[in-house]
């Protein structure tokens, strides 16, 4: 099997976002409807725009404390056995995730049980019961939850970096919270929660899966237009979370024995420069080709075991990170390494126009594989973008913004974002004893 | 962040009206099996190439072999040098992602529809021509040390096979398909070559594919792709049953903030009627557990049970607990209870109803149909078996699932992950399971 020709692939895939339509409630509430009908299943999710970032040193893990409440008791289902019950009745598949930015409920059924999940997630949003009795015993599985993060590999690198980057606030970033107030949470607090950001115009509802148009709407508006209209949330006034004003190099041990090297820098924020962040993006692309030299440089023929520099799209803690695993005997040496890197991409000569092109190629191809399921639009894709961008529009038009991006876009995102800007550089490794310095 | 609650039904196994009418069989000319299944809702194309063999397939010194050599090819081939290769990837943006069990490996490739050609036949060279270069060759090395000692140093996966100790000591399954820190810092590019060539015949492979790419043309494709491979392959000895007669526990001390703690316990094997029942039987132990040892007594925040689908399996019940005594106490009397005393029926057609939820959810995946099917194809001879549990398990009562758990479950194999100085160790002993 030799003499094998090496195939052109063309460049610049055409791919469009999901279909999708949204049409917003009288009360405020964004519906988000995209059918797919490959399977019978639908998938419903409720986003809300809230999150670690909401929270203050004395509320910080009440966000997640919430959705751990959610799928407990409410008017309808007043305790976790009818609650389970209803689920296995509805064949419910469920979940739910804190983000620092965003939380997210979602559950997939039979699309022959549609009205009754649309009930079924209209009662547990307007309506929990915040029990105390279930709050005690919930606060056990968050401490243990909280405890299980502790044996990460990571998580003396994580506390570092939300000292660093995040000095103002680091509550904003953890989700998880900290003991104090998990064990302090009590109803009141969850309904202070609930007052100012579960309202129907700080959330969306997102149905994705083997439903039509007109029957998803007709039975989201019956179903939620009795969901009373808030008006409270600060989120969209929330200050920018990221700063780091002089570079600063922080080694961090690893009892494990891990080596882990990382270099951040201070991102544009979707909200206030979305223009930004598509160069940002194909740039962060570019660097993970694996022909090109920020990885042959550094892994190929560096000591990095795998590398990547990357923007990441938020709206108060946006940033620019360069890392990769490394052995840890070779952990400083690394940094140097991607340090010198980290110069030379700042020129302009570091891109080429074909590698540039790849770059908005794998985005696309990405965007198409991510997709693949209706669940996977319900609740990876659409979430996201409609909190952190604030609606789908930057979705929607997402290709052909990138298709506009020109070479000199990227410099000039280099320019305002890496090039003499301070950055904050960790390094996970054993330190024998010493304190982290 | 996430409330583990997804994997209620992913424990239940492959619940599916009825076996579709879109799959194909086909030979290749030097024998390779395809089984394909026509799903055209989007451009995206999975192949799942295996070999068959697994821990069988390896010795105490060759654990972690099979995987390494396929990690090696995957860095260039003759026709595909490493920067061409790595080229190809990045036009590709193609997904691949392997694993490695006990009784097959898997290589799994996601991409796009017009990429498959180009993309099949660069990992057909890459299996029989490998340029395995000394310094591609150590680069595998270290990653593969590297992801190893996370594997051992994050306990909530390394407690897996601390139950292996007690269960399966001296089994065929003890031999590890991923290897270990010294088994891979020995072997060498000699090494390599030989297994590669050992394994890479047609007797010891089977293709899946799932997405738009019709038979025929898919014939076309994998006959350049892999037409090549030679014929022959290996035959392996029926794997044997566990053989655990007494209640074993075996503690690994770390200084850990929770403690975690997993029962393994026999299972009837593949192709016995009792199998079915008894998966969908440990998913109602699922929903048992997370009702009385998280929400009645808020003990873990993680906690779910299981029964294996390889060729000889096992049930297990898993904690994560900062009280692990009374926890895993718990455990083993939530089964032990279901064991005496049917729960009520509702729970039973309640998991049933969320497994079919699951597997139509599954059949929009790629990936999923795939092994779903290869992996029916070897370890119960038949793709078929994938689609018709659900048919199979509908009309079971409480009653009958009680009956087949108390049929199988005899001693169990406990593993603990702990720090011992602050939970006694003598209060660590094995909990009888009935």
């Amino acid at each position: 099997m030799k003499a094998l020709i090496f195939l052109f692939i063309p460049l610049v895939l055409a791919v469009s976002a999901a279909d999708f339509e949204t049409r917003l409630l009288g009360n405020g509430l964004t519906v988000i409807v995209s059918p797919d009908d490959t399977s019978p299943v639908v998938t419903i999710c409720i986003a809300v725009k809230t999150g670690a970032t909401c929270e203050t040193p004395e509320t910080n893990g009440l966000a997640h404390f919430y959705e751990h409440m959610f799928f407990k008791g409410n008017e309808a289902l007043p305790d976790q056995t009818a609650y389970n019950l209803r689920m296995g009745e509805l064949g419910i598949i469920r979940n739910g995730t804190t983000a620092t930015e965003k939380v997210q409920y979602f559950i997939t059924l039979g699309s022959e049980n549609f009205q009754e999940g649309l009930e079924f997630m209209y009662d547990a949003i307007t309506s929990p019961l915040f029990d105390m009795e279930e709050m005690e015993r919930e606060r056990e599985v968050i401490m243990n939850e909280h405890d299980r993060g502790l044996a990460h590999p990571f998580y003396n690198l994580t506390l570092a970096r939300e000292k660093v980057i995040y000095a103002d606030a680091p509550w904003r970033k953890s989700p998880i919270g900290v003991p104090e107030v998990i064990r302090a949470a009590a109803p009141p607090a969850m309904h202070a929660f609930q007052e100012l950001y579960y309202t129907p115009d700080n959330s969306a509802l997102i149905i994705t899966g083997d439903v039509d148009y007109e029957e998803a709407f007709r039975l989201s508006e019956e179903q939620f237009r009795d969901w009373e209209y808030g008006g409270r949330s600060n989120y969209d006034s929330l200050p920018r979370l990221i700063r780091i004003e002089r570079d600063t190099t922080v080694f961090v041990d690893s009892p494990s024995g891990a080596g882990y090297v990382s270099v951040v820098y201070e991102g544009p924020s979707i909200s206030t420069d979305p223009g930004d962040s598509y160069p940002a993006d194909i740039w962060g692309s570019y660097l993970s080709l694996m022909s090109r030299e920020f990885y042959t440089d550094l892994v190929t023929n560096g000591p990095f075991i795998n590398v990547y520099g990357s923007y990441f799209t938020q709206r108060f803690s946006p940033s620019i990170t360069f890392a990769g695993m490394v052995p840890p005997d070779k952990a400083e040496e690394a940094l140097d390494l991607l340090l010198e890197e980290i110069q030379q991409l700042q020129s302009p000569d570091y891109y080429d126009e074909e590698g540039i092109l790849l770059a908005k190629e794998e985005l696309f191809r990405h965007r198409i594989l991510a997709e693949e399921t209706s669940r996977d639009i319900a609740v990876e894709s659409m979430p996201f973008w409609w909190v952190v961008a604030g609606s789908l529009d930057y979705y929607a038009t997402y290709q052909d913004s990138l298709n506009a991006v020109e070479p000199e876009d990227i410099s000039e995102f280099l320019e305002t974002w890496i090039v003499n800007k301070p950055r904050a550089a960790f390094v996970l490794m054993p330190l024998d004893g010493e304190e982290n310095r | 962040m996430k409330i583990i609650c997804l994997t209620v039904a992913v424990l239940l196994g492959s619940l599916y009206a009825s076996v579709p009418e879109d799959v194909e069989e086909f030979t290749l000319s030097n024998g390779i099996p395809v089984i394909t299944r026509s799903i055209d809702n989007n451009e995206i194309e999975g192949v799942s190439f295996f070999i068959i063999g697994g821990s069988s397939a390896l010795t105490e010194e060759t654990q972690g072999l099979e995987r390494f050599s396929l990690e090696c090819a995957m860095m260039g081939s003759e026709d595909f040098p490493g920067p061409e290769w790595r080229e190809l990837m990045d036009r590709t943006q193609a997904e691949w992602t392997s694993s490695f069990n006990y009784d097959y490996s898997r290589y799994h490739l996601r991409c796009i529809r017009e990429d498959l050609p180009i993309l099949l036949s660069a990992f057909g060279n890459s299996l029989l021509y490998p340029e395995l270069e000394e310094n591609a060759f150590e680069q595998v090395r270290t990653s593969t040390i590297q992801d190893l000692q996370e594997k051992y140093n994050d306990p909530d996966g390394w407690i897996w096979f601390v139950a292996n100790d007690a269960f399966m000591p001296g089994h065929t399954y003890r031999r590890l398909p991923d290897g270990t820190v010294e088994t891979v810092s020995r072997f060498t590019i000699e090494d390599v070559s030989n297994m590669l060539n050992e394994r890479i015949r047609s007797g010891n492979l089977l293709i899946t594919h799932a997405g738009p790419t019709k038979p025929e043309e898919l014939r076309s494709i994998l006959e350049q792709a892999f037409g090549d491979i030679p014929e022959g392959g290996q035959e392996f000895q029926q794997v044997e049953p566990f053989t655990i007669n007494s209640d074993t526990i075996v503690v690994q001390h770390r200084e850990v903030p929770t403690a975690y703690a997993v029962v393994k316990f026999n299972a009837p094997p593949q192709g016995h009627e009792d199998l079915l029942p008894f998966r969908a039987a440990m998913t109602v132990v699922y929903d048992l557990l997370w009702q009385v040892l998280r929400t009645d007594y808020a003990l873990t925040y993680s906690t779910h049970s299981g029964a294996t689908r390889y060729r000889e399996n096992w049930g297990y019940m898993y904690v994560s607990s900062p009280q692990p005594v009374m926890a895993c106490s718990l455990m083993a009397e939530v089964l032990a209870e279901l064991i005496e005393n049917p729960v009520d029926e509702d729970i039973v057609r309640g998991t049933i109803e969320k497994g079919r939820t699951l597997e139509n959810l599954r059949a929009a995946s790629k990936d999923n149909q795939c092994w779903m099917m290869g992996n029916s194809e070897i370890c119960t001879g038949d793709w078929r078996n994938a689609y018709t549990v659900f048919d199979n398990i509908s009309e079971l009562s409480s009653a009958d699932l009680s009956a087949v758990l108390n049929r199988w479950i005899g001693y169990g194999g406990w593993g603990v992950i702990a720090d011992t100085t602050v939970v006694s160790i003598e209060q660590l002993q094995p909990w009888p399971l009935k």
